[in-house]
């Protein structure tokens, strides 16, 4: 039964960039439903750039987008939010002089007034910590809290697709294994989670796949263990030392 | 110096305050959402007091009813100033954009100098002739009816942008518009709506102003670079900072002239502009967030 299911995003040779060239080329990509996948790649290999064409924000060259069975390749941003396709983009990305509540409340803006309220008060429980902050500005948060106020926004949509870029940046250990908790917990909740980390070893350890992008190419593609020991993935990207691998789980 | 002569200083700086204010916030507005500095927004503040000016001497309207005309036709120039030009200009294309509105604002200023000349004309309605005493000071009506149509306006924007949700958005998308593509805001949406209650605020401004003041097709430019400083002292896309500032400024420039020449009353906005700048570059009130 769930085997007949598509899967939930297929890239079909897709290419993308900015202005005259594409940026990443001819990806080909299947993501089954409810995994977690982690993007790895060096500074400038165009992951941010892969999810930003996934959520339809930039240019498509070539090559096509089929999101939950259906041919999704010229959709605008908001048409793929209302299918189920949710982006939490690199950087901080909230409304800073506005409280949590009102953040929320936009995290809604695509659905009716009584689901808005619904969706506040299921992401409330999904994060609690947002409860105990929410008459604080967004822009007084602790970098952690506004990393988890901005997937809560997008979950409020509920998709069922959760693109996240590098949402471990800048935060503190501590908080960014925080922030792989509620990816694994997102995770559990039947949504599919599509995740670029710097953090390669804390993001291989909750992930089921890995993709390493180089120079706007899929470079390799397997099982999440497998890559993360991988010895030419540990040269390049895991600071080639096997003594500071995270053991999955916790 | 005696007290009522202040006091008249007073309310004349408030008036003049409350309009700079109402060009302003317009200003402020539409740069936070679209990052568009409008260098015609002072032309819809003329054309709307012209607007007003031949609808009370030639087309038989009253007070109210060339209120409501002018603003709503504003509201409407609005729309259409977005749709037809800036709709297609983005944040990257700053350079464009100044040259856009600012070839409209002279083809406009210049369309008006045409078909009125600069000859300045009063506008006479039914409240022209009545005042209104307050305490020790009196007052004519127009004058106190262009504080209670500001009031009105800030007012009403102040509820549209903090308890309506196309106001959350419009806020929204002048803090962060990547967060605003995030959560499903259409850019567009709420830049039309930026670009209308903007252009509405600024003929809100010509509508309160020519019962009071002599109009001309040359008032709007002079004035826009005034509201520039203001927008500057209030912090770039700061609307609420646009109105503190203005309404201060409007208040020194009239007890200024009381005492200085009118020169020195109209070189105070951009020595003020010019001391913020360098002592507190992101304006008093802070810039772009808190819309
Ligand atoms: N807004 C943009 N306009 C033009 N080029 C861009 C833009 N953003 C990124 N790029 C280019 O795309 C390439 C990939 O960038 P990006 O996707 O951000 O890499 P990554 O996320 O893997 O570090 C880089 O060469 C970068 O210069
Ligand atoms: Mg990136």
């Amino acid at each position: 039964m769930a085997m007949a299911e598509p899967p939930i995003l297929e890239l079909k040779r897709l290419s993308a960039g900015y202005l005259d060239e594409p940026i990443v080329r001819a990806i080909d990509l299947t993501v089954p439903r409810r995994t977690i996948t982690t993007l790895i790649g060096p500074n400038g290999a165009g992951k941010s750039t892969l999810m930003r064409a996934i959520y339809g924000l930039i240019r498509r060259f070539d090559g096509a987008i089929v999101f939950d069975g259906e041919d999704i390749s010229d959709a605008k941003p908001i048409e793929r939010l209302r299918r189920g396709i949710g982006f939490v983009p690199q950087g901080r990305c909230n409304f800073p002089g506005m409280s949590v509540r009102e953040n929320l409340e936009l995290g809604g803006y695509t659905l009716s007034r009584g689901e808005a309220r619904a969706a506040i008060e299921r992401v409330l429980a999904l994060f609690p910590v947002l409860r105990q902050r929410f008459d604080v500005l967004a822009g007084n948060l602790s970098g952690g809290e506004q990393q988890i106020l901005e997937m809560a926004m997008v979950m409020e949509a509920a998709p069922k697709l959760l693109l996240l870029d590098e949402p471990s940046l800048g935060l503190s250990p501590i908080n960014q294994e925080q922030v792989f908790e509620t990816i694994r917990t997102i995770r559990d909740g039947g949504v599919t989670v599509m995740v670029v980390e710097q953090n390669a070893y804390g993001a291989l350890a909750i992930s089921d796949t890995a993709v390493v992008l180089e120079l706007g190419a899929k470079r390799l593609e397997g099982p999440a263990r497998s890559i993360a020991t991988d010895p030419r993935v540990r040269a390049t990207y895991l600071g080639g030392s096997t003594e500071d691998v995270a053991e999955p789980g916790a | 110096m005696n007290v009522d002569f202040v006091l008249q200083l007073l309310l004349n700086g408030l008036i003049l305050g409350l309009i700079y204010a109402l060009v302003a916030m317009g200003l402020s507005l539409i740069f936070g959402v679209l990052e568009i500095v409008n260098f015609a927004h002072g032309e819809f503040y003329m054309l709307a007091a012209m607007g007003c000016y031949f609808l009370t001497a030639g087309a038989g309207f009253g007070y109210w009813g060339a209120v409501v005309a002018v603003t709503a036709v504003s509201v409407c120039v609005g729309f259409v100033l977005y749709e037809v030009l800036l709709r297609r200009l983005g944040g990257r294309d700053f350079e464009r954009s100044i040259l856009l509105t600012l070839g409209l604002s002279m083809v406009l200023q210049n369309g008006a100098l045409y078909l009125w000349t600069a000859t300045p004309r009063m506008t006479t309605t039914q409240y022209t002739y009545e005042s209104v005493v307050l305490g020790p000071v009196q007052a004519p009506l127009v004058r106190i009816l262009a504080v209670v149509l500001a009031v009105i306006s800030f007012v009403s924007l102040y509820l549209v942008l903090h308890h309506t949700r196309v106001g959350k958005a419009m806020r929204g998308v002048a803090q962060n518009r990547d967060a605003a593509l995030m959560v499903g805001i259409d850019p567009r949406v709420v830049s039309r709506l930026a670009v209308a209650v903007g252009v509405g605020l600024s003929g809100v401004a010509g509508a309160a102003l020519a019962p009071v003041y002599s109009v001309h097709p040359l008032m709007g430019f002079a004035f826009l670079f005034k509201a520039f400083a203001i927008v500057i002292i209030g912090g770039l896309g700061n609307v609420a900072g646009a109105a503190i500032a203005a309404v201060a400024l409007g208040i020194l420039e009239s007890l200024a002239s009381g005492f200085f020449s009118l020169v020195v009353v109209d070189g105070l906005a951009f020595v003020l502009m010019i001391l913020v700048l360098l002592v507190r570059p992101h304006g008093l009130f802070g810039g772009g967030v808190r819309v």
